[in-house]
C-alpha cells in the first residue's frame, strides 16, 4: 500500500484566455521511506502539482481527481476541512528560497514555536526544548542562539536547515522539497541533501525531491517523473531512466547538459530541441511536444497515451527503444 | 599567442564602518591576475561572496581597483583616460528581465550604444540594429516590440546583441545562462560559441556550473574568499586540482554521468 496515490490529477486555472490546465493527467505513487524525483523546466506543472498535493492552491484552482488517497484514507471523499487537516498534519513542504519563506519580521524560534503549537501544543517549557531538539535534528550547532535570532541573520543554507526542522515539527509521513537547493551555492547544496536524506532515513518519510537538475536526481532518487506542459511524459527508475531515455524530450533535456567529467573539448556545440515550452495556455494540437520534437512523424497529432514499455511509462507515439529488443 | 586583456594583482577593499576612529575595511579581492587572448575564453567560479562579481565591475570600468594594473592590448586601461571601455568591453548580465529597460523597444535599447558613441545617422543605425539581430538568431521586425514580449532566451538573446552593438573585443558574462531552462540554455551557449568563432571575441565568463565551464572555456579562475586559489588551463585544474578548494569544489559538482557509471 503505498503512502501517496494519485490517479488523473487535473489542475484548472481560470484565466483571461479561458480554462488553462496546469496540470493535466498525473499519475504518481509514493512508498514510505522511497525518495522520488520529479524533474521538469519552468512552466512543467511541478511546482502547481506540489501545491496541489499539499492542498496549498488558492480556492480559485479546480482540482481533480479520479484517486487520491494519502495514508490509506480516501482524500476526494473527505470535506475541505477534514481535508485540509488530514493533508496538514501528514505532509510538509519546503521551497526554493528560504530566507523569503520565512518572516522577516520573527525570530527563528517564534516560527518554529508557531508550528509546533498547532500540532503539538504543550507548555511553552516543553515547546521550547521541542524546538531545540529539532535544530539541532538539522544541523545547527548553537540552536540556543539560533533560536533568538532573526532569519536576516542566517545564511541560506542555515535558513534552509530551519525551514526543515519547521517541516519535521508535524512529523510528517510525506515531505516534499521544491528545488530546496537551487538558491544555495554547490557546497552547501550538498549538505542540504544530505541533511534531507538523514531526516528522511530517521522519521521514516517518504521524501518527494523536485528539481530540474539530472544529477541531484542521480544522487538521491530511486525513482524520476519527467514533466513537460503539465502531462508526466516519462517515469521510471532512476538508473534506467538517466542511462537510457526512452521519451524524446528526456533524452533532448540530458543531452542539452554538458556533463562536468567527460573529457575536455572546446568548441562542441551542445544538442538543443528548437523554440521554447509553450505557454500552457497555447498548447500545441496532439503531443504537447510535436512541433519542438526531431522524432515526430504524422501519428504525433493525435495526444499520445501512456505507454508501458519494459517497466516505465512513456507518453510517446516513437519512444527511442530498439525494436530487436522488444 | 599575445594577449588581449591582462589583470595583475587587482585588489579591492570596501569600507564597511563610517566610524573614523574605527576604520574597517572588507578586502573582497585580494590579488587576482590572468591573461586572455583574443578568442578565449576565461570562466570564474567561486561561491558567492566570492568576488566574481566584484572582478565582473572592474573588468568592465564600473569599479576602480585599490591596486593592481589591467593591461588591454598592451597599454594600462586604469591610467588612460582616454580608453573607451564601453566601445572594447562590454557586459551580460545574468537576468535579462531585469537588464532591458522595459519600457524602451528593442530597437531603443539597442540604438543607445551607438548613439551615446556618436556613431552614424539614423538609416545607418538602422541597418546596424538588423545585422546584430540577425547574427543573435532574432528577426529584424522584433526591433519595435517590447522586451516582455519575448521569451527568457530571446531576451538575452537581445542582452547579447546590445553588447555587441559596437562591435567590442570582450564580453564579460556574468551567469548568461543560469536564469534560464537547460534545453534553452544549451541555445544560448551555442550561440556564444557561434559568435566567438564569427567576431573572434574574448569572453570572461562567470559561472558556477563546473560542467558548462569545462564545455565553454580554456582558462579556468578558481575563487573563494576574494583569494585566486586557482588559474590555469581548464583541463589540467580540473584533472590535477592543486588547491584544497577546488577539489572541495569538484568533489561538491558531481554529474549525474558520474553516477550512473559508479
Amino acid at each position: 500500500m503505498s503512502l501517496l496515490q494519485i490517479e488523473n490529477l487535473n489542475v484548472d486555472f481560470m484565466t483571461d484566455d479561458g480554462l488553462v490546465r496546469a496540470v493535466d493527467q498525473v499519475k504518481l505513487s509514493i512508498d514510505s521511506g522511497k525518495v522520488v524525483g520529479v524533474i521538469g523546466e519552468s512552466g512543467s506543472g511541478k511546482s502547481v502539482m506540489a501545491l496541489a498535493i499539499a492542498g496549498l492552491l488558492s480556492p480559485a484552482a479546480r482540482i481533480q481527481a479520479d484517486l487520491f488517497t494519502l495514508d490509506g484514507q480516501d482524500l476526494t471523499r473527505m470535506t475541505p476541512a477534514e481535508r485540509q487537516r488530514h493533508i496538514t498534519s501528514n505532509i510538509s513542504i519546503i521551497f526554493q528560497e528560504p530566507t523569503s519563506s520565512l518572516n522577516p519580521a520573527l525570530t527563528v524560534g517564534y516560527q518554529l514555536d508557531e508550528t509546533i503549537r498547532f500540532h503539538e501544543g504543550g507548555t511553552p517549557k516543553q515547546r521550547k526544548e521541542r524546538a531545540l531538539e529539532l535544530l539541532s535534528q538539522v544541523g545547527i550547532m548553537d540552536s540556543k542562539r539560533r533560536y533568538k535570532e532573526y532569519p536576516h541573520q542566517l545564511s541560506g543554507g542555515l535558513n534552509q536547515r530551519v525551514m526543515i526542522a519547521i517541516a519535521l515539527a508535524c512529523q510528517p509521513k510525506l515531505l516534499i522539497a521544491d528545488e530546496p537547493t537551487t538558491a544555495l551555492d554547490v557546497t552547501v547544496q550538498s549538505q542540504i541533501l544530505d541533511l534531507l536524506l538523514k531526516v528522511k532515513e530517521e522519521h521514516n518519510m517518504a521524501l518527494m525531491l523536485i528539481t530540474h537538475d539530472f544529477s541531484i536526481l542521480a544522487e538521491t532518487t530511486s525513482k524520476v517523473h519527467v514533466m513537460y506542459c503539465g502531462q508526466i511524459v516519462e517515469s521510471g527508475r532512476t538508473y534506467n531512466l538517466l542511462s537510457q531515455p526512452f521519451h524524446p524530450y528526456t533524452k533532448a533535456l540530458l543531452d542539452s547538459v554538458p556533463h562536468f567529467g567527460m573529457r575536455h573539448k572546446k568548441g562542441r556545440r551542445l544538442f538543443n530541441l528548437p523554440g521554447t515550452t509553450p505557454p500552457i495556455s497555447h498548447l500545441p494540437v496532439g503531443c504537447y511536444l510535436g512541433p519542438r520534437c526531431p522524432y515526430a512523424g504524422k501519428k504525433c497529432v493525435q495526444p499520445p497515451e501512456l505507454f508501458n514499455i519494459k517497466g516505465r511509462r512513456v507518453r510517446c507515439h516513437f519512444p527511442l527503444v530498439d525494436e530487436e529488443e522488444s | 599567442m599575445p594577449s588581449l586583456l591582462s589583470a595583475k594583482l587587482l585588489r579591492k577593499s570596501y569600507k564597511v564602518s563610517n566610524n573614523p576612529f574605527k576604520q574597517r575595511y572588507l578586502e573582497v579581492l585580494k590579488g587576482v591576475s590572468f591573461t586572455l587572448s583574443a578568442g578565449q575564453t576565461l570562466a570564474v567560479v567561486g561561491e558567492s561572496g566570492s568576488g566574481k562579481s566584484t572582478l565582473a565591475r572592474i573588468l568592465v570600468g564600473a569599479e576602480k581597483p585599490d591596486s593592481g594594473e589591467l593591461l588591454f592590448e598592451d597599454s594600462n586601461i586604469l591610467k588612460d583616460s582616454a580608453f573607451s571601455w564601453y566601445r572594447n568591453i562590454r557586459m551580460i548580465f545574468q537576468n535579462p528581465a531585469a537588464s532591458l529597460n522595459p519600457r524602451a523597444t528593442i530597437r531603443q535599447s539597442l540604438e543607445e550604444p551607438l548613439i551615446n558613441a556618436k556613431l552614424g545617422n539614423s538609416q545607418s543605425r538602422k541597418d546596424r540594429i538588423a545585422e546584430v539581430l540577425d547574427l543573435v538568431g532574432l528577426r529584424p521586425e522584433y526591433a519595435d516590440r517590447y522586451p516582455h514580449t519575448f521569451s527568457g532566451g530571446q531576451r538575452q538573446r537581445i542582452a547579447i546583441a546590445r553588447a555587441l552593438m559596437l562591435n567590442p573585443k570582450v564580453i564579460v558574462a556574468d551567469e548568461p545562462v543560469s536564469a534560464l531552462d537547460v534545453s534553452v540554455q544549451a541555445q544560448i551557449i551555442n550561440l556564444l560559441l557561434d559568435l566567438q568563432d564569427q567576431l573572434d571575441l574574448a569572453y570572461v565568463f562567470i559561472s558556477h556550473d563546473l560542467g558548462l565551464v569545462q564545455h565553454f572555456s580554456d582558462k579556468v579562475l578558481v575563487m573563494h574568499n576574494g583569494e585566486q586559489k586557482e588559474y590555469g588551463r581548464v583541463g589540467e585544474v580540473f584533472s590535477q586540482p592543486q588547491s584544497k578548494y577546488t577539489i572541495e569544489l569538484l568533489n561538491a559538482s558531481a554529474s549525474y554521468r558520474k553516477v550512473i557509471e559508479k
